[in-house]
């Protein structure tokens, strides 16, 4: 077999090399450039989940979609909302039972309050990503589409933060809304988990 | 007798249907009496339901300083107080927040213009009573201080479209009843002191 001159092959191969590069860079590039990082396309896709922790937006139909699709797990809704202390307070709360009990049979979801508003949404995605990506929120995050007063009587809200718990029937099994402390919700999703079916 | 028993158990049980279905983010069922309060205004005087009593209607807002949903607000109180300007509507605000007081009440409505009554209440016993929840939460009152709206000031933070209490002020200075009594409100949760 005839071999290649070294001349033409190192082209070659600084060729394919000088490729590589620039597919990598442009790669980079479109991966850090603002508005790439998946928040602006998943908006128009209601079905899919962000792997990560960022947040899509879901009407009433959506949320109820998702909890029956979580049928079979026990499951945490927990409603918050960017301008609420007492939520964020709670909200690694939430991250850290969700990050042990999650191959136990616990589903969880954010669902935020904050109102997108037709003028300028991706800033109330920036305000709740951040948030979101602060306490490593890997469960799945939504934000509620319509207005505060759609939002808080669909979802039944008197108040956030608002923890929704569901049985394995995809029953709602207790609200805490007011008065509450954290261990209380943790010790139902504990004995709910137990809980033989 | 026996019609007579039959009669009392059906009664006591639509008695306590009614009871159950009774609206659980309501404190005071519209047409009650709001209760008494004592607020210190900006300029240090107490104010009490009495010191409105040449208006036609009360509105009473639950607010403060620092909540996001509340600050969103503040220019709409200041908008809906100027359009009731010798309409026969006062509005009064009142702040029952832990932590703040009467110089950074006096600096926000310098700042925003408030046009209305801007009184502390530090306990928070008047939120409490009223049965407010969340800031800013909102209490429709009629010349006789009957409860006639309470709940959202309007339906969205950002682009409203229903104007519950402006609503329910029109249909009560007309003398009518308000078509919506009661919509949730929606904002920070007022944290009582203990």
């Amino acid at each position: 077999m005839q071999s290649k001159p070294v001349r033409s092959r190192i082209v070659s191969h600084g060729f394919i090399f000088s490729l590589c590069a620039a597919s990598y860079i442009l790669g980079l590039l479109l991966v850090t450039s603002p508005g790439c990082n998946g928040d602006e396309t998943n908006n128009d896709e209601q079905t899919s989940i962000e792997p990560g922790t960022n947040a899509v937006k879901a009407d009433f139909d959506d949320f109820q979609a998702w909890l029956k699709s979580k049928k079979g797990n026990v499951v945490l809704v927990d409603y918050w909302a960017t301008y609420c202390a007492p939520c964020l307070k709670k909200f690694p709360n939430v991250v850290a039972l969700y990050d042990e009990l999650k191959d136990d049979g616990l589903s969880v979801c954010s669902v935020s309050v904050d109102e997108l508003g037709d003028n300028a949404p991706e800033k109330t995605f920036e305000k709740v990503n951040n948030k979101l990506a602060k306490f490593n929120a890997t469960f799945d995050n939504f934000i509620a589409t319509g207005t505060s007063t759609t939002i808080f009587e669909k979802h039944d809200l008197s108040l956030v933060p608002t923890y929704k718990i569901y049985d394995r029937e995809g029953n709602l099994v207790k609200t805490f809304s007011e008065d509450f402390e954290f261990a209380e919700v943790e010790k139902l999703i504990r004995d709910q988990l137990s809980a033989a079916e | 007798m026996k019609t007579f028993a039959t009669t009392i158990a059906l009664v006591a049980a639509l008695v306590i249907n009614a009871c159950a279905f009774a609206n659980d983010d309501v404190k005071l069922q519209t047409g009650t009496k709001a209760p008494s309060f004592t607020a210190t205004n900006l300029d240090g005087k107490e104010i009490t339901m009495d010191s409105f009593k040449g208006s036609e209607v009360v509105v009473f807002v639950f607010t403060c300083n620092s909540c996001p949903v509340a600050v969103a607000y503040e220019d709409r109180l200041v908008e809906f107080a100027n359009k009731y300007e010798g309409k026969g509507v006062k509005l009064v605000a009142i702040n029952n927040h832990k932590s703040e007081d009467l110089e950074a009440m006096k600096k926000r409505a310098e700042e925003k213009d408030f046009s209305f009554v801007y009184a502390y209440e530090a306990s928070g016993k008047s939120a409490k009573d009223f049965g407010a929840k969340v800031t800013p939460h909102c209490f429709v009152l009629n010349k006789d201080r009957e409860i006639v709206y309470q709940g959202a000031f309007d339906d969205s933070q950002k682009q409203p479209t229903q104007h519950f209490v402006a609503n329910a002020v029109e249909a009560t200075l007309k003398g009518e009843k308000p078509e919506i009594d009661f919509k949730k409100p929606f904002g920070c949760g007022i944290k009582f002191k203990q």
